[in-house]
């Protein structure tokens, strides 16, 4: 599923559409900790964290991340866009908490994998 | 072998994570494959970054070599006191600004030690900690379509141990009384040959061509082609980059691929390449004149091996001497075995072609 189309079902701002926007997601995974978002980092995984900060962005570019989702309590600052867009992912913002977010990718996940309508 | 060094600094978490991105960059060049180095770099940020929270400057290097990434960080920081607590989960000693940020979970050494092959941590308080870590270009799945060239005889084991302790590479395994060789971390040295009294291993016949050549001659080809381009200039350590595949295969398919020239940019190697060849043809046993200093050094204690080795291999008639491009011998060539330089010793690759 692309994060375009992620981005739209969940109803999430895309405020970086990535430099591959059309690469497939199959995976979420939701961490505050750098060391547990490093070692399940992938080229198909999507990150949700609260952790907005540059370290976040060097760390997706170092692992082909394609695309970050921050969370409705930790919105990004309009500097750390600037590091966010040099690191080739795309980065989403939802209106919803950390939990609920989750819980949404995973509906459109499945629903994906189901080849049903999310 | 191609090595590199960057320096990290203490503190400066705006820099932060620049070296393993100068390492990858290195890696991607050569061609090094998404997975392998997805581990590389779980191993170097976790490195980099506790040098940066922890110490006043570091270290990161790394080499390509023999298959496999080597990866060494050195700091001069306060030092560990517990190191066998520092190996578990959630232990930490991170300052406040590393936590807000994210790090200093305790996760950081676990990580290293998951990500890795092999992993080594040397650290006491006030001298600083250096971190060890290799990970094998070659994963188990490619294992099984190039094996080892060492057989094991496990009805001849008599379960003496000599073999699991002469493997430099913790390779083998003794299973219901027997030795097993886990081939992905197995580096063909021909140490438990050597080791075994009771002769329970041996070298193998190996495979022939396979069919991969081509496809790993596309992907450094797509790599580093440009528009118009007859001469494809490679570093000696982008030919390590296929688990697959002996860098004379993908040099064979390159030059397949419809690459006029191809060069490789350390010259002494293909200097004793060319003896390799020459020798090849002749039969007997020599050291190249062209081996730059450091590499002759380490061959002066090479001739009491040779002698082992050749009696070893005592069917065999020919073998060569010398950083030779490749570990494995062209099907069509005479070559019976080479030995390499590995981590700054000398290591015995035997191939059986030819009988």
């Amino acid at each position: 599923m692309t994060v375009q189309a992620l981005a739209r079902t969940i109803g999430a701002s895309l405020l970086l559409p990535g430099k591959n926007p059309d690469c497939g997601i199959d995976r979420i995974y939701a961490a505050d900790r750098m060391s547990d978002l490093l070692e399940q980092a992938s080229p198909s995984t999507l990150l949700v964290t609260r952790l907005a900060n540059p370290h976040l962005f060097r760390l997706a570019e170092l692992m082909d991340v394609p695309a970050i989702c921050l969370v409705r309590d930790a919105p990004p600052e309009a500097e750390l866009l600037q590091t966010a867009g040099a690191c080739g992912s795309a980065l989403l913002v939802s209106a919803a908490g950390m939990e609920q977010t989750c819980r949404l990718l995973e509906q459109c996940l499945g629903a994906d994998r189901a080849g049903q309508p999310a | 072998m191609i090595a590199v060094t960057y320096p990290i600094t203490g503190g400066d978490y705006a820099a932060a994570g620049s070296a393993s991105r100068g390492l990858k960059e290195q890696l991607k060049r050569l061609g090094v494959a998404s997975e392998v180095m997805r581990r590389v770099m779980i191993a170097a940020y976790e490195a980099e970054m506790n040098v940066v929270i922890h110490a006043r400057r570091g270290n990161l290097w790394a080499s390509l070599n023999g298959g496999r990434v080597d990866l060494e960080v050195v700091d001069e920081g306060p030092g560990i006191g517990d190191v066998e607590a520092a190996m578990r989960e959630g232990w930490s000693t991170a300052p406040a600004e590393a936590r807000a940020l994210g790090f200093g979970a305790g996760m950081g050494l676990p990580n290293i030690r998951r990500a890795s092959d092999l992993f080594e941590i040397d650290s006491k308080p006030g001298r600083g900690t250096r971190v060890r870590s290799t990970i094998y270009l070659r994963r188990l799945e490619a294992a099984g379509s190039r094996p080892n060239s060492i057989a094991v005889r496990g009805e001849l084991c008599q379960a003496c141990l000599d073999c699991v302790a002469a493997c430099p590479t913790r390779a083998i395994r003794l299973r219901g009384g027997k030795p097993v060789i886990l081939e992905h971390l197995c580096i063909d040295c021909t140490a438990c040959i050597a080791a075994c009294r009771c002769g329970a291993f041996a070298l193998r016949e190996t495979e022939g061509p396979a069919d991969w050549a081509p496809a790993a001659a596309s992907a450094v080809a797509s790599a580093v082609a440009s528009a118009g381009a007859e001469v494809l200039a490679l570093p000696l350590g982008a030919l390590a980059g296929f688990p697959q595949a002996g860098p004379e295969e993908v040099m064979t398919a390159l030059t397949a691929g419809g690459w006029r020239e191809l060069r490789l940019t350390e010259e002494w190697e293909t200097g004793v390449n060319e003896d390799t060849l020459s020798w090849a043809r002749s039969g007997g046993v020599a050291a190249s004149t062209k081996l730059p200093a450091a590499e002759l050094s380490a061959s002066a204690k090479l001739l009491t091996a040779v002698e082992g080795f050749t009696t070893r291999i005592a069917r065999r008639q020919r073998l060569i001497i010398g950083g030779a491009k490749s570990d494995r011998v062209n099907a069509d060539s005479p070559v019976d075995g080479l030995l390499r330089g590995v981590d700054g010793r000398w290591a015995g690759v035997a191939h059986t072609i030819g009988e």
